[in-house]
């Protein structure tokens, strides 16, 4: 059990102190349950695990941690680069108390993190891929009952993170885990509930997917006023009309794909669509056309509507479905 | 849960322990042979300091060998500066161990003094050992004393380093210029020019300085019969040691949290 209350939290810059990051945010996480954090660049997503980690401390507020949680995991931190993977994996034995069975801890991170020759170089010749695989090995050596992941576990290639997942699973049953990732797909493969962060509140999801929901809204709101704000001082009326045209374009491409999230699809015309999907792709969505969806390798989740109907006006003057790949599908489990 | 919490003494215990071996590993194999500088270094300075002495021709300062004299001192005045220098970088250097929770700023600082007094130790005895081969004395006449004025010396680096460590991490401009003040340091701490030659009042200006007395202390427990210089007080070394400790504690217990996410 994690208990954050009432936490706010600023650094000290070098002109004075900063802006709040975290102003007044306060949940509870029950244990064995997977958190997933989300939320913009700057959210402070790291702070905040830096802060559960109990590497930091809150500006105001406390935190509680009722159980083992682990350092944070995440870009390099807690490595150093003159050492070699092994001296920096038995370092970390060393300081957690075990010192008596570092061979076979040893053994597990090095069987895990598969690096093969470069665990006997200095890490600083490694690649982020390699650290990270590194870090996951690292903590999941020991027993904890939370583990903390700043984007560690996205870092690796795919093989990896589904290693890296199998043996998560088998840690579920005690264990869980509080990540950022900008993965949505890893994400959701060791999730289930999600904290979206935004303008220094917090907001508590029991599912995911509605957290990845909420915050790609808040994205196409930000998108759609940087747009209007944009707007500078053409060269020429012509141009500036044509600025116009363009931004009102996105606009509506914008608006279509945000009232498809709220389960209010709108048709549109072929050029129309391209438009769509295009804005689509800039938020890290994926919209296939619902019949090739099989074809590549997903199904449709129950309940779904479309996000968008394209208007096709030949040769039968109907339109087609599109679903979002990443949010509204799941891969099919090839057999194997 | 509870059958696995440590005790806070336990996880500061395993701490030290694996910041030393990290340390030594690094302080010892980092770059090609790192540990024959840590003897060549003193080695070359003596060699250095002895043949500008034997062209002024110096055969003995305040009573006993030109050699032992300018050995004793510097290694003395290593023992200060190696331990100050090296622990004034600790928090900078292992920054990214503060991921760690159980690792404290202070630790590596502690850690740090601890190996670098037992390396300035082993190197000292290592030379004083080579050269009584060649014939001069240098079997300490009173070690006690050599043992008080080495200790004393090394406490001063670890407070001057404890408070360093903090003031670097937290001004780095303030940093740069302790690191400068170790060149006049050196030269107003007696390793080159016997205090006890120079004359009133500038001497009770140098008598300020603690390593100066930590400095001659350390020559006289070599042989007792040294002209050491008048006004020599080991408690005034231990004094200000201690004060610089317990500033420097003060300093890291303040700015505990400031240093770790800085």
């Amino acid at each position: 059990m994690i208990v954050v209350d009432d936490v706010y939290k600023r650094y000290h810059t070098d002109h004075g102190l900063g802006k709040w990051i975290l102003e007044g945010i306060s949940f509870s996480i029950p244990p064995n349950l997977s958190v997933g954090l989300v939320g913009c660049n700057g959210a402070g997503k790291s702070t905040l695990l830096r802060l559960i980690g109990g590497v930091d401390v809150p500006s105001r507020g406390r935190i509680e941690r009722n159980c083992r949680v682990s350092w944070p995991m995440g870009f390099g931190g807690g490595l150093q680069g003159s050492l070699t993977g092994r001296q920096n994996a038995k370092f970390v034995c060393r300081i957690h108390g075990h010192q008596d069975d570092i061979p076979n801890r040893l053994a597990y991170i090095e069987e895990f993190a598969e690096l093969g020759d470069a665990f006997d170089e200095p890490v600083k010749t490694y690649s982020s891929g390699m650290k990270s695989r590194l870090q996951f090995g690292l903590s999941l050596a020991f027993d904890f009952d939370v583990y903390i992941s700043d984007e560690v576990t996205a870092a690796g290639d795919a093989a990896f993170r589904e290693k890296a997942a199998t043996a998560f699973k088998k840690l579920s049953d005690h264990a869980s885990i509080i990540m950022v990732s900008h993965g949505e797909g890893t994400l959701r493969q060791f999730c289930k509930a999600g904290i979206w962060l935004n303008e220094g509140g917090a907001h508590w999801f029991d599912k995911i997917d509605d957290a990845l929901r909420e915050y790609k809204k808040s994205q196409l709101e930000y998108h759609l006023n940087s747009l209007l704000a944009q707007q500078g001082m053409p060269a020429n009326q012509e141009q500036l009309a044509l600025e116009i045209e363009k931004t009102k374009q996105r606009q509506s491409a914008i608006l279509a794909l945000e009232s498809g999230m709220k389960g209010a699809p709108v048709i549109v015309d072929h050029e129309e669509g391209l438009r769509v999907m295009q804005e689509a792709r800039q938020l890290g969505m994926q919209l296939a056309i619902g019949a090739n969806i099989a074809a590549q390798g997903y199904k449709l989740k129950p309940n779904m509507t479309p996000m968008l109907k394209k208007y096709f006006p030949l040769p039968h003057n109907k339109h087609i479905d599109l679903y979002d790949l990443n949010s509204q599908c799941e891969k099919v489990e090839s057999e194997r | 849960m509870a059958n696995f919490t440590r005790s806070s003494v336990d996880i500061t215990y395993s701490v030290w322990k694996a910041l030393m071996l990290r340390e030594a590993v690094s302080r010892l194999s980092s770059g090609r042979a790192a540990w024959l500088w840590l003897l060549l270094e003193p080695l070359v300075h003596v060699i250095f300091l002895l043949f500008i002495f034997s062209v002024i021709r110096m055969r003995s300062v305040g009573g006993i060998d030109t050699t032992a004299w300018l050995m004793v001192g510097l290694l003395a005045f290593l023992m200060f500066k190696r331990t100050g220098t090296q622990t004034q970088n600790a928090i900078g250097s292992n920054h990214g161990l503060f991921t760690y929770r159980q690792v404290k700023p202070i630790d590596t600082v502690l850690v740090r003094a601890s190996l670098e007094g037992f390396l300035t130790i082993l190197v000292a005895i290592i030379l004083f050992v080579g050269v009584s081969l060649f014939g001069i004395v240098a079997i300490p006449q009173d070690p006690l004393l050599v043992l008080e004025a080495f200790f004393g010396l090394w406490l001063l680096g670890l407070g001057f380093g404890l408070i360093a460590s903090v003031v670097s991490e937290l001004i780095p401009e303030l940093g740069k210029i302790i690191t400068f003040a170790m060149t006049p340091l050196y030269f107003a701490s007696g390793v080159l020019i016997p205090v006890a030659a120079i004359p009133q009042p500038y001497r009770d200006w140098l008598m300020l300085n603690p390593i100066v007395h930590g400095l001659d202390a350390a020559r006289l427990g070599f042989a007792t019969y040294y002209h050491a210089v008048p006004g020599l007080s080991i408690a005034y070394l231990y004094g200000f040691a201690i004060t610089t400790i317990f500033l420097g504690m003060a300093l890291h217990a303040r700015y505990a949290t400031r240093l770790v996410t800085q």
